[in-house]
């Protein structure tokens, strides 16, 4: 089934089209990468389809239901979740604050009044799990903007997961940490299995080419060639406009 | 003369005033990101000065006008930088700031010149009334109609047509461009604070012909100010002419239809636009 | 969290040392401040209910992230509700005058709460300066009711509904130490919750909040509406208090007035709100002996200085202090 659906998205400010004519589709379980040299509308795309900016055209479905002026909230509730390419967390709170933040979510006890949040254990029970997978938890007490930027970023990541999300948008998700950090990470997504799906843009094209099933090239906000690595590595079109994979696929083909 | 056309020239004249105090009070809040709370209280310290000049001495009244718009820019000048330069950046403290110098101002100007209502006052040679379809109407009101006109064709020029007014609307989009395109923020702002301190301090001179001056007068000011700024938008010359105008007609035809009441008209216009459009009529997306 | 186990005793005892400032303070409104001269008694009384409108404040500005300078009209509408339950209406008892005027602030806050949030950031300062104002104008207007600019004077202090009870200085002000008792409690329990974790992080990052799926303007509605039913206990404490309510006291003035409260106290503590309340109200007594047509250039002076030199908040400070003090001497 389609679990994601984008017809026609065209996203413009003031006299500039950020996206233009964006279609496409992602099935359950699917890795999408979107990939394209800067300014292409990435992370635009992103945002209008995580409900953060809305569209000046077209239409956007989850789970076949259309979401286009669909609050982020209410994408949350449906499952969808996101990181943001710039860090978006609380840097005045812990590390611990955050992830429970992230975890209670969208549930109705974040309306819960009268008892403290440390009598909730099982959110605790969740929040060392998560934070377990990046080596956070050592962390939990320390405040987000004391923290290195690699670990900041995996914080990113960290809740982005936190809600168990049916449908993943993961911006430049190793952007500016290790390769042992983006490993790691690779590791973390890819232990995600078929109920999330997952798009994600990236600039490392060896992450893009071992980890997607199927990529999207934007450039000028257009989609210029979508099919599978292998597809996407051969065409001309792209190499033409983004050197990098030309470079890569030189490489590729050496070994 | 016609009744209509009797509330239409109070409307334009009040309006006038309205303008000018709220487009000081836009242009200090579009370039340096600061709500000057006290900007009422400016325009109650320029209308004293005024006052003092030249109703206790007999001294000209423009030179009135010109002294309380001076002592005006000097407070502004000395809140910049006695406080806010080394706040900078913090936009909440600064306003919290201006909002603590509102109690001062307050209470210095009912202490140098007591807490009673003065009388309106203008120029002699605006004492008068001009005769407008067969019917006396104040000059004084003529003379801030045509004040107002003035100003708001300068401070369009400035906006639309100069290099200056460029460089402020640079500072406003985006203030760190700005600074790498080697414009000097901190002086532009300082200017502007400036600027925008004056015409509070000259308005309330020339205004006084109309309102008169008392201590209390600055909360209700700065209400008005930001009536204009709710309904009309801040950021433009136009948006400010707008909420302005507004403002003026809803007050003319408020008090001539309803007199105790006229504040409320006044409370509803913001709700409604408040409601229907949180921005301003011609606010730039906050 | 990396304390080494000691035995169920010394914890105990651990735990009573650790609060001793708390109950020093508990001790010394409890015991202390009743044997103390009326003026005193009356200083005291006054503090207790700006600690509960600052505190109240401090859930909008220090948890919510709203800024808000329209707190007093819930203040003033509280008191004027209780007022004139007890004068217009002869109403002689204080639970239906409690009442009243809490509803009435809470049905205000629900009504400006709509309003006020249409704005982004630091446009509500804006609308909650002009809502305040608003209910002012009413408040001076309106004088079949209000009694306009004079004021409403002659409020009682209505009956607790116990026979034979007859109310002086002291037992008002127990009445009021048990309400401020309440308001602390409550208010604190409200921030350790989930909602008001769910605040802070609106405060600290409203779009990644909406991002994760909550929805941050109920959020910040509801909040609005408790800091405003909160803030309208303290206006019908002070009503009976001071016997009179007037329009200034809804005004932007006394909204600024509790503010610095808040500020001078520390953001976004509670605790802070209340110590600062403390402070202030103290200052402007002392100030006021000195010199009383002066008050409010003290006032702004001390907005200030607060401002430039003490916005962490004096509360805060000694908060710290102390910790210091339990880490050295290793509790």
């Amino acid at each position: 089934m389609e679990v994601l659906k984008v017809e026609g998205l065209s996203k413009r400010f003031g006299g500039v089209y950020s996206l233009e004519d964006v279609s496409f589709s992602v099935s359950g379980g699917e890795r999408l990468a979107i990939i394209g040299p800067n300014g292409a509308g990435k992370t635009t795309l992103f945002n209008v389809l995580a409900g953060q900016l809305s569209a000046t055209r077209g239409r956007v479905y989850l789970f076949e239901q259309e979401i286009t002026n669909l609050a982020p909230h209410r994408r949350a509730r449906l499952g969808m979740a996101r990181s943001f390419q710039i860090s978006n967390l609380f840097f005045n709170l812990t590390v611990l604050d955050n992830t429970l933040l992230a975890i209670q979510g969208s549930q109705a006890r974040s309306f819960q009044m009268f008892r403290s949040i440390e009598a909730y254990g099982d959110m605790f029970a969740k929040a060392k799990k998560l934070l377990s997978t990046t080596d956070l938890w050592e962390k939990k007490d320390d405040l987000v903007r004391n923290m290195s930027h690699g670990e900041q970023r995996n914080l990113e990541i960290v809740l982005s997961l936190a809600s168990e999300p049916k449908v993943l948008l993961l911006d430049e998700p190793t952007a500016g940490l290790t390769e042992a950090e983006s490993a790691n990470i690779v590791k973390v997504v890819s232990g995600l299995g078929s109920d999330t799906t997952v798009l994600f843009v990236a600039h490392d094209m060896d992450l893009v080419l071992n980890a997607a099933d199927r990529i999207i090239v934007l450039h000028y906000g257009n989609t210029i060639a979508e099919g599978t690595p292998d597809e996407i590595q051969a065409n001309p079109k792209v190499k033409e406009v983004y050197m990098g994979i030309k470079e890569l696929a030189a490489n590729a083909e050496a070994h | 003369m016609n009744i209509v056309l009797l509330n239409i020239l109070n409307a334009i004249s009040y309006g006038a005033i309205l303008f000018l105090l709220a487009s000081g009070f836009s242009l200090i809040f579009g370039v340096m990101g600061v709500l000057n709370l006290s900007h009422g209280a400016l325009y109650v310290v320029g209308a004293y000065i005024g006052w003092t000049t030249a109703v206790a001495h007999g001294i000209s009244f423009w030179l009135g006008a010109l002294a309380g718009g001076l002592v005006a820019g000097l407070i502004s000048l000395i809140m910049e930088a006695g406080f806010f330069r080394r706040l900078y950046k913090q936009l909440n403290e600064q306003m919290l700031l201006t909002f603590g110098f509102v109690y001062i101002l307050d209470n210095l100007s009912r202490w140098i010149w007591g807490p009673s209502y003065r009388a309106p006052f203008t120029s002699p040679a605006l004492s008068g009334s001009f005769t407008i379809l067969g019917s006396p109407y104040p000059a004084v009101r003529i003379a801030i109609i045509f004040i107002g006109i003035v100003i708001a064709v300068g401070l369009w020029w400035l906006q639309d047509k100069t290099r200056a007014g460029a460089m402020i609307r640079a500072g406003m989009d985006d203030k760190e461009t700005a600074l790498a395109l080697g414009i000097n923020l901190p002086l532009v702002a300082t200017v502007a604070f400036f600027v925008g301190s004056f015409i509070a301090g000259f308005a309330g001179v020339i205004g006084a012909g109309v309102t008169g001056v008392y201590p209390e007068m600055s909360m209700s000011v700065m209400l008005l100010v930001l009536a204009v700024i709710i309904i009309g938008g801040v950021g433009s010359v136009q948006g400010t002419l707008v909420g302005a105008g507004i403002l003026g007609a809803i007050d003319a035809f408020g008090k001539a239809l309803f007199p105790d009441y006229a504040m409320f008209t006044v409370y509803l216009a913001m709700i409604i636009v408040l409601l229907v459009k949180p921005s301003g009529i011609l606010g730039r997306q906050v | 969290m990396g304390r080494e186990p000691a035995s169920s005793e010394k914890q105990g005892l651990l735990k009573v040392i650790r609060l001793a400032p708390q109950f020093l303070i508990l001790l010394l409104l409890i015991f202390l401040i009743p044997l103390e001269p009326t003026y005193v008694q009356s200083l005291a009384t006054k503090i207790l209910i700006f600690a509960i409108f600052a505190m109240s404040l401090d859930l909008l500005i220090g948890y919510a992230g709203i800024m808000s300078l329209g707190h007093a009209a819930f203040f003033g509408a509280a008191g004027y509700g209780a007022g004139i339950l007890a004068v217009r209406y002869s109403i002689d008892n204080i639970w239906l005058g409690l009442a009243s005027g809490i509803l009435l602030a809470t049905f205000i806050a629900a009504v400006f709460g709509i309003i006020a949030l249409q704005a982004r950031g630091i446009y509500s300062i804006l609308i909650t300066f002009a809502l305040g104002q608003l209910l002012y104008s009413l408040a001076t207007k309106w004088r079949s009711v209000t009694n306009g600019d004079y004021g409403l004077w002659g409020v009682p202090l209505p009956a607790l509904g116990l026979s034979g009870f007859e109310w002086n200085g002291t037992y008002y002000y127990y009445f009021v130490f048990l309400a401020f008792l309440v308001c602390y409690l409550c208010l604190y329990r409200l921030v350790k919750s989930p909602f008001g974790k769910s605040l802070q992080g609106i405060r600290e990052g409203e779009s990644r909040m909406r991002a994760l799926g909550y929805n941050t303007w109920l959020f910040k509605y509801v909040a609005f509406i408790i800091a405003g039913m909160f803030a309208g206990v303290a206006g019908v404490l002070f009503a009976y208090h001071s016997g009179i309510i007037t329009p200034g006291d809804l005004a932007v003035m006394n909204s600024g007035f509790v503010m610095l409260m808040v500020i001078a106290g520390g953001i976004g503590t509670i605790y802070g709100a209340a110590i600062g309340a403390a402070l202030i109200i103290t200052i402007q007594y002392y100030a006021g002996i000195l010199t009383a047509d002066r008050w409010p250039l003290i006032l702004g002076g001390v907005f200030v200085l607060t401002i430039m030199y003490a916005r962490a908040g004096v509360g805060v400070y000694f908060y710290s202090l102390w910790k210091r003090v339990l880490v050295r001497w290793k509790f």
